[in-house]
């Protein structure tokens, strides 16, 4: 592996809770590293619980019956809702890191106006279908999944 | 053989991509069946989940979906990692137990879904 050269980190973690100047998408960064740490410990156990199946039919089923107790079932929920956003900021973010949103090479006076014009309108309405997908995933969780 | 971080960077928004698929599909199967009907009964049943892995390709969906999912979490928790600005030695620490880690976890991930479809194709 080649020596990484990077500036030094002074705020750590710390940076991760200050949006200051950067606006509603430095939250969004945040947002989305800690729904993607808690998809990935949800995918560890995951892996193990769902090997289960590999070895009998009453081991998935006792171990089913388990993850139906209310406190499960909104652990369920948040996974689903941090998928939800997890996933589709993601695809903000590819396609911005891809070069598709940010327009034509243009002088760089702050603010942007590709950030300001094409970039927040996107992300606005990427954040309203979060919000749709989320609440339609709590309605069929909640309401008519018969837990 | 080292792989350059602008690689393993590209790599990582690739799976991500796939992942979008082959989670949205897993995502929207097992946690919005009841609104969207993608499934037929209860999906976590036994029945239900033995009439999907009696399938080979269950089992090869979910093998690729095990890989995408490992590489793109455990690479997204290397950079989170290493950002942290660690010494030399714990980055080659945190390199390594990523990469067996990830490996491993894979290996059983993958004996898990080929038993189960010999189990469930097994005579009664």
């Amino acid at each position: 592996m080649p020596e990484i050269i990077r500036y030094p980190n002074h705020l750590g973690l710390k940076g991760w809770l200050g949006g200051g100047k950067w606006g509603v998408e430095r939250y969004l960064y945040t947002l989305h590293r800690v729904t993607g740490l808690g998809i990935l410990f949800y995918f560890l156990l995951h892996i193990f619980v769902t090997a289960t199946r590999a070895i009998s039919p009453q081991l998935w089923t006792s171990t089913m019956n388990l993850f139906s107790n209310p406190f499960f079932i909104i652990g369920e929920y948040l996974v689903f809702a941090g998928f939800v956003f997890h996933a589709l900021n993601g695809l903000r973010l590819g396609l911005i890191e891809l070069g598709f949103l940010t327009g034509p090479a243009e002088e760089p006076v702050y603010p942007y106006r590709s950030s300001l014009n094409v970039q927040r309108p996107f992300m606005i309405i990427v954040m309203i279908v979060v919000a749709v997908v989320v609440i339609a995933g709590g309605y069929d969780i909640f309401f008519l999944t018969g837990h | 053989m080292s792989v350059s971080n602008t690689k393993l960077w590209t790599w990582h928004v690739g799976a991500g991509l796939v992942l979008l698929v082959l989670l949205g599909l897993q995502m929207f199967g097992m946690h919005l069946n009841d609104l969207l009907h993608m499934l037929e009964g209860d999906p976590i049943s036994w029945s239900s989940m033995a009439a999907r892995a009696k399938l080979v390709s269950q089992a090869i969906f979910y093998i690729l979906f095990l890989g995408f999912a490992l590489y793109h979490g455990l690479h997204g928790l290397r950079n989170i990692l290493l950002e942290l600005n660690p010494s030399q030695g714990m980055q080659g620490i945190i390199n390594t137990v990523i990469l067996v880690g990830g490996v491993v976890l894979f290996v059983f991930g993958t004996w898990a879904a080929i038993a189960a479809y010999g189990l469930a194709n097994a005579p009664v």
